[in-house]
């Protein structure tokens, strides 16, 4: 294999020329197991370089110690989130609340209209003759005679009572 | 509408990086671990002027750099005493000896980097530890980008010197 790419790199490293991803393609060649003799010795400097921003850190009790001295809340490492809640959204309970009422009221009426038509239809003769009647009333002018008679007829009648 | 800023999400993050600089000026865990806290801290109490800052992160690091310098000019830089902690690298080799082979030439590296001027320790460290942009590291470094770059070309020097001397003893 040919490492010429790299020594190429490798030279235009020590002179301050190469690029962040030129370097980090140094970094990702020698962290391979297997490298040619001549460039093994550079091997623990790309090394060193890729793996100290793994072993040199700060641990969990630092953060602990910096949300105390700064007054942010912390709660065993379980992570709070402020989360906005809109007017909509908290009113959604009593949308909720709404709706079942309302759902409830809607069966509710349909189950005694269900149950009132079925005691309806046990009698059904009084609607039918309403409607005769009324019909004959209508077109008939001697009727309304006869009822114009029948009232001028009772209203002394009642007139006199009230006197009375 | 006001951006949201929040302690743990906006600063905290930054703690590693700002040790590992803090570390690197200071060579010290402790003290390291002070800076970094004083530096967030700093960074937290001025979140009110934050509109006016282009990046938090460099912002950070200048603190954090110029926190450090002041440890070590307090201490003289003389007698900087060099941090002995272990290293516990992940390293991918197969038996104990070259792990414990591969933790000692790491260790040396480490001893390489942290004798360069304190200058080109920076700014090595924000590149070829953080991976960031000549212009990224003179702004948090209140450098030129030309000085940032030869800083790195005259540590890079260094150590190499350093590796063709000690392959010439037999690492």
């Amino acid at each position: 294999m040919d490492y010429k790419y790299i020594t190429q790199l490798l030279e235009r490293y020590w002179q301050a020329e190469t690029t962040v991803e030129e370097e980090n393609i140094l970094r990702a060649f020698f962290s391979q197991t297997s490298i040619p003799e001549e460039l093994e010795q550079y091997r623990c400097l790309f090394l060193y370089e890729a793996t100290q921003s793994k072993t040199d850190t700060l641990g969990s009790d630092f953060d602990s110690r910096m949300l105390a001295l700064v007054g942010e809340e912390e709660s065993d490492g379980v992570k709070v989130k402020a989360h906005r809640i809109t007017f909509k959204e908290r009113l959604y309970p009593l949308f909720k609340a709404a709706a079942i009422v309302a759902i409830i009221l809607t069966l509710g009426n349909a189950a005694q209209f269900s149950f009132n038509g079925e005691a309806d239809s046990t009698a059904p003769a009084p609607y039918h003759t309403v409607h005769g009647t009324s019909v004959a009333y209508n077109d008939s002018a001697t009727i309304d005679t006869l009822l114009q008679r029948s009232m001028d007829t009772s209203s002394p009648v009642d007139n006199s009572e009230l006197v009375k | 509408m006001i951006k949201q800023v929040s302690f743990r999400n906006d600063v905290l993050p930054l703690k590693n990086a700002l040790y590992r600089l803090a570390l690197r000026i200071t060579l010290n865990s402790a003290e390291a671990e002070d800076i970094v806290q004083d530096t967030l801290i700093k960074v937290w109490n001025k979140r009110e002027s934050w509109a006016e800052i282009d990046s938090i992160e460099a912002f950070s690091m200048t603190i954090c750099r110029n926190l450090a310098l002041d440890r070590i000019d307090r201490r003289g830089s003389h007698n900087a005493s060099i941090d002995e902690q272990g290293i516990d690298s992940q390293d991918s080799a197969a038996t104990p000896l070259e792990q414990t082979q591969q933790r000692d030439s790491v260790a040396l590296v480490r001893q390489i980097i942290d004798t360069l001027p304190v200058n080109q320790r920076m700014c090595i460290q924000l590149r070829d530890f953080e991976g960031k942009t000549y212009k990224e590291i003179a702004a948090a470094l209140d450098m030129t980008d030309e000085q940032v770059k030869i800083n790195i070309f005259r540590a890079r020097q260094t150590i190499k010197q350093r590796f063709t001397q000690i392959d010439g003893y037999g690492l």
